[in-house]
């Protein structure tokens, strides 16, 4: 499984995934396509547990980022009644939530992710070709739960379980504490980061529903 | 009549078309009010252990049956879990419970091996004495189900030449309780040992010991990151002589044979997050120790290690050396002062997790025989990885000058 994991890691940025994006009544929004998953999420997504893919998109003008907004989708896998769950919110605001009846139409979701409205066309920069900078985590790790666990691993290292001698973090674990030492204010096992092609506001033609 | 049947039908009507649109909506809420529903915890079952037992890992779960269901705590359990050396994989999930709402927790892991390997190889030049060093430790990291822990180390120096010689070999069987008395805060360590060293730099400073040895220490650790320890050491037909120049020209010389019991006292600390690959924290170990003559007090030495992470690399300084907090041994080549500059590299098919490596250092290491200090100062490059074909592997070359000379 580690190993799984270890080879994911390696390659996932390398994943063939594209980011495009998408206008919906004159409010931009993005769609991910062809995502490397981790090979473990089907056994994620139907644990139980809320799992949350976390979006968070800038609107680049050259180097110089205009507008940063996030999305959280709540996956939650509903025991009694055998369906999916999905909350979707922008910039923490309820934008939708749908039921998804099987784990087929879970991954149809997922393949093509489409998150809406999340900005409005006419406070971007018309006639400049813009771009879209997206970064995915899966189940995101916040910076201050980060210290408090590697402190946890701190104190447990020397008081309860020492490693004697040998190194005790495994790999999964081992990246997340690498993404908190980079400074990253997220850590999260399951990371990409993607660029979509230039694009006019003005003119978004790419996809209109 | 006819008046009256038609009312009749239209009351009949506006009731069922409010039943119909009444029930959709109470459906609705009651399946919200499911979905919003907290779920409780039923009951919390282990899966995949075999050497852990299940009170082991349902402790790291601040969560008991009757408790609504948190789901922060269950994903802090995970990492939790995941930070163990016992662990291979860890992941919890949701069964559901005997009614609608209660749910039982899974905690499924995939436990790593308890035997671990850890291979060092150098090759160094060190003031013009070349050797190559290699070591080797196997340990068992869970003897008896109880997290006891055994290693048997050997290390071996071998001269490949030089104007001196740099030569010693070591064996050394360890067994380690890490919660003596079943209890956090003490530790306890019996080893066996026997170690030869000969040693001669250029100038005609030596030392020579060839002893076995038998020690024993308890621990006791205190505060957060803290720890006492004091050990009695046994070394029946100890050998040692050392000869070495002094700052007034002079050569001392010591044949010292009555060295067979030594009480030895350490403080240390340990905030390191981990012992090979640490991303930050701090690592102290100083002691003293006497001999059976009582003639005084030997302080040292001091080991001293922080490690700080930037520029998406780790840095280093050390004292003395790589320390060994509590019981941790390092079996490692170090300069008495040193800075390392460390990269990660990305893990693959067979290196869990890595970093090269590269660290200038200097030391102080005596006097020649014309009253001059020798300063010893070079660069140590390495690269040490975890790898699941042979365990945790450090290879390196280091190559010194004495710079005053």
């Amino acid at each position: 499984m580690r190993r799984a994991w270890a080879l994911w890691l390696m390659c996932a940025s390398a994943a063939a995934a594209t980011l495009s994006p998408t206008d919906t009544n004159g409010e931009i929004g993005v769609r991910v396509e062809g995502l490397a998953y981790p090979p473990t999420l089907a056994r994620e997504l139907e644990s139980g547990l809320t799992n949350r893919l976390y979006l968070r998109v800038t609107v680049l003008d050259g180097p110089a980022a205009l507008r940063v907004s996030t999305a959280e989708i709540a996956i939650r896998y509903d025991l009694w009644e055998q369906i999916f769950i999905v909350t979707r919110t922008v910039d923490r605001a309820p934008a939708e939530t749908r039921k998804l009846a099987n784990l087929t139409e879970m991954n149809t979701y997922l393949a093509s992710l489409h998150v809406p409205q999340l900005f409005a066309a006419r406070s971007l920069l018309a006639n400049r070709d813009l771009t879209l900078r997206a970064e995915l985590l899966l189940n995101p790790i916040g910076r201050e739960k980060l210290r408090m666990i590697r402190k946890w691993v701190a104190e447990n290292s020397t008081t309860v379980n020492a490693d004697q001698g040998i190194s005790t973090s495994n790999t999964v674990f081992n990246r997340i504490f690498e993404q908190y030492a980079d400074g990253s204010d997220l850590a999260a096992v399951w990371r990409v980061e993607l660029t979509s092609p230039p694009f006019r506001p003005a003119a978004p033609a790419y996809e209109g529903r | 009549m006819k008046n009256k049947n038609s009312t009749a039908a239209r009351t009949l009507i506006a009731c069922i078309a409010l039943l119909t649109a009444w029930l959709p909506a109470t459906a609705l809420s009651q399946d919200s009010a499911a979905d919003s529903q907290p779920l409780r915890v039923q009951e919390i079952h282990c899966a995949g252990n075999q050497q852990v037992s299940c009170d082991f890992i349902r402790g790291h779960l601040r969560l008991q049956p009757g408790a609504t269901l948190d789901e922060d705590e269950i994903r802090n359990a995970e990492l939790r879990l995941s930070a163990l050396r016992y662990f291979d994989d860890v992941s919890i999930h949701l069964e559901k419970g005997a009614q609608r709402g209660a749910v039982i927790v899974v905690i499924a892991v995939t436990e790593n091996s308890p035997v671990v390997t850890e291979s060092v190889a150098g090759f160094s030049s060190r003031m013009d004495v070349e050797r190559l060093l290699v070591g080797s430790r196997i340990a068992h990291q869970n003897l008896f189900g109880e997290g006891n822990f055994a290693d048997l180390t050997a290390v071996a120096s071998i001269p490949l030449g030089g104007p001196g010689r740099d030569e010693s070999y070591g064996l050394a069987l360890r067994y380690v309780d890490p919660m003596l008395f079943d209890s956090r805060r003490w530790f306890g360590i019996a080893s066996a040992a026997w170690r030869k060293d000969d040693y001669e730099d250029q100038y005609g400073n030596y030392a020579h010991l060839e002893t076995p040895q038998l020690n024993v220490t308890m621990g006791w650790r205190f505060a957060d990151f803290s720890y006492l320890s004091s050990g009695l050491s046994y070394r029946p037909g100890i050998e040692l002589s050392t000869g070495q120049w002094l700052r007034d020209q002079t050569f001392e010389t010591d044949d010292e044979e009555d060295l067979e019991l030594s009480l030895r006292l350490d403080y240390g600390w340990s905030s390191e997050d981990d012992l090979l690959f640490p991303t930050q924290g701090s690592t102290l170990q100083i002691g003293m120790s006497t001999d059976q003559r009582i003639t005084g007090v030997h302080v040292g030495p001091l080991q001293f290690r922080k490690t700080w992470s930037w520029l998406d690399s780790y840095w280093t300084l050390k004292i003395g050396g790589d320390p060994n907090p509590e019981y941790h041994v390092q079996i490692s080549e170090n300069q008495l002062f040193a800075v390392t500059f460390a990269r990660p590299v990305k893990a693959g098919d067979d290196v869990r997790r890595g970093r090269w490596y590269i660290e200038p250092g200097y030391g102080m290491r005596g006097w020649t025989n014309d009253g001059r200090h020798i300063n010893e100062a070079g660069v140590k490059i390495g690269y040490r990885a975890d790898t699941r074909s042979f365990g945790y592997v450090d290879l390196y070359l280091i190559g010194t000058k004495d710079v005053g000379k």
